[in-house]
């Protein structure tokens, strides 16, 4: 699949010794040099099936190299079987002058030059023999005719080859299957990012359900402080629960020694003691609480306690 | 495709499965959060709905002033209990120590927010908060 559109490029042919000068897009057909090709016949119905046994068929052949496979049928279980070595080619676009950004597809000379019984492009000589396309010393063949190396008066077929533009250490198949892995990772993490995500709104749920249930407000600080509120008016009828039992421990070392009232009003007890020492109800009441008045009159003694 | 390497997606794929664990410890955490709040959020309604049944009750507060006259049902006593809206107010007349000290001891054992008390030999005097 190519994005860019070979209808503006200019047309190379390109051998190990090409250097272009172009700053435009190129469509490039490459020399006899850059890849191998043999007839073989396979038993097989199409391309993709033949393209499967070529790395073992091409085995014997092949220096010690990784390589890339191309296929065109010739006829019924007969094929023109090509490897090459994606790194080479790359590096002789790069020793052209060309960049890669400017490549827009890549061709077999092979299947592009077959207008031309033989041909001549910067002082190499090619020829078909048996219909494939073979370099030959320029004596062999000297009716070749002398081709610039801009081609771009040929009209070209379909068959491109797939040029990976990026050269690794590390196969890509390596790659992908770990992008796989990645992937499937990124995807289980998603499923339980959503799985939380729906724990918490169940968990949000729940809370609006007790808030609901037992009419408490709907923000937090307004509970805290209806609580606070609610605490500090317990704490204060405890703390008169617990001072009116103190007080009411008052030993009365005669009959005639009495509490005559007590009276609760604003936070203070107000006590009144009859026949009582005033020593005595002092030292009683301040273990506990503080007294905030006292007076006496006769035989009352009148004590402001405060809770 | 072919023009971009797979390395330059495997590493977009690196930073893609780092981000996803990131976001995930994020949602873990943030739903450990929830979860302590759902659990602290218990209690405090637990305690928000014992506190309003016990002490900010009016019907309950009403149904204790009004159990007091059975609880200090005597010949020799006098029980006035008058309710209003927010406050109500409770008198007992007797001139008997001990059906004093009953009516203070039931009176105090009571969940009643006790505004004014007045406790005096003969009588008794309560103002207790409905609001």
């Amino acid at each position: 699949m190519n994005l860019f559109s070979s209808k503006n490029a200019k047309k190379y042919f390109l051998t190990k010794k090409s250097e272009i000068q172009t700053k435009s897009k190129v469509d490039l057909v490459l020399s006899p040099e850059f890849y191998w090709i043999r007839v073989f016949e396979i038993p097989v119905e199409n391309e993709k099936k033949a393209l499967e046994v070529l790395p073992s068929l091409f085995e014997d052949i092949l220096p010690n190299a990784d390589f890339d496979y191309y296929v065109t049928k010739k006829e019924e279980n007969v094929f023109i079987c090509y490897a090459f070595n994606n790194d080479d080619i790359l590096e002789s676009i790069k020793k052209s002058g060309l960049s890669l950004s400017q490549v827009n597809s890549v061709y077999f000379a092979q299947t592009q030059m077959v207008d031309y019984a033989s041909f001549s492009v910067d002082e190499s000589t090619f020829t078909y023999d048996k219909d494939i396309l073979i370099k030959v010393p320029s004596t062999l063949c000297k009716d070749a005719v002398v081709l610039r190396a801009d081609v771009s008066e040929i009209e070209f077929n379909d068959h491109k080859i797939n040029i990976k533009f990026y050269s690794n250490t590390v196969g890509s198949k390596y790659i992908y299957t770990l992008i796989i892995l990645l992937c499937s990772i990124v995807l289980i993490n998603m499923i339980r990012y959503i799985g939380h995500m729906n724990d918490i709104e169940a968990v949000n749920t729940k809370i609006e359900k007790i808030r609901q249930a037992n009419n408490m407000p709907k923000s937090f600080i307004q509970t805290k402080s209806i609580l606070h509120n609610m605490d500090k008016k317990v704490d204060k009828q405890m703390a008169l629960r617990k001072a009116l039992s103190y007080i009411l421990e008052f030993k009365k070392s005669s009959n005639y020694e009495k509490i005559e009232k007590i009276s609760f009003k604003d936070n203070k007890i107000k006590i009144v003691f009859s026949n009582s020492s005033w020593f005595k109800i002092k030292k009683h009441i301040e273990k506990r609480y503080k007294i905030l008045n006292n007076s006496t009159k006769g035989s009352f003694v009148n004590v402001e306690v405060a809770i | 495709m072919n023009r971009i390497n797979p390395l330059y997606i495997l590493l977009l794929c690196l930073t893609i499965v780092v981000i996803s664990f990131s976001l995930l410890k994020d949602i873990k955490k943030e739903l450990h959060n929830s979860t302590q709040e759902l659990a602290n959020f218990k209690k405090t309604a637990l305690r928000f709905s014992s506190l309003e049944k016990d002490w900010n009750n009016r019907k309950e507060a009403q149904k204790q002033i009004n159990n007091l006259s059975n609880e200090i049902k005597s010949n020799k006593a006098k029980l006035f209990i008058n309710i209003e809206k927010k406050i109500a107010t409770i008198k007992l007349e007797t001139r008997e120590k001990r059906i004093i000290n009953r009516f203070v001891n039931k009176l105090l054992n009571k969940k009643l927010k006790i505004n004014k008390l007045d406790i005096k030999d003969i009588y008794v005097f309560v103002e207790v908060s409905l609001k």
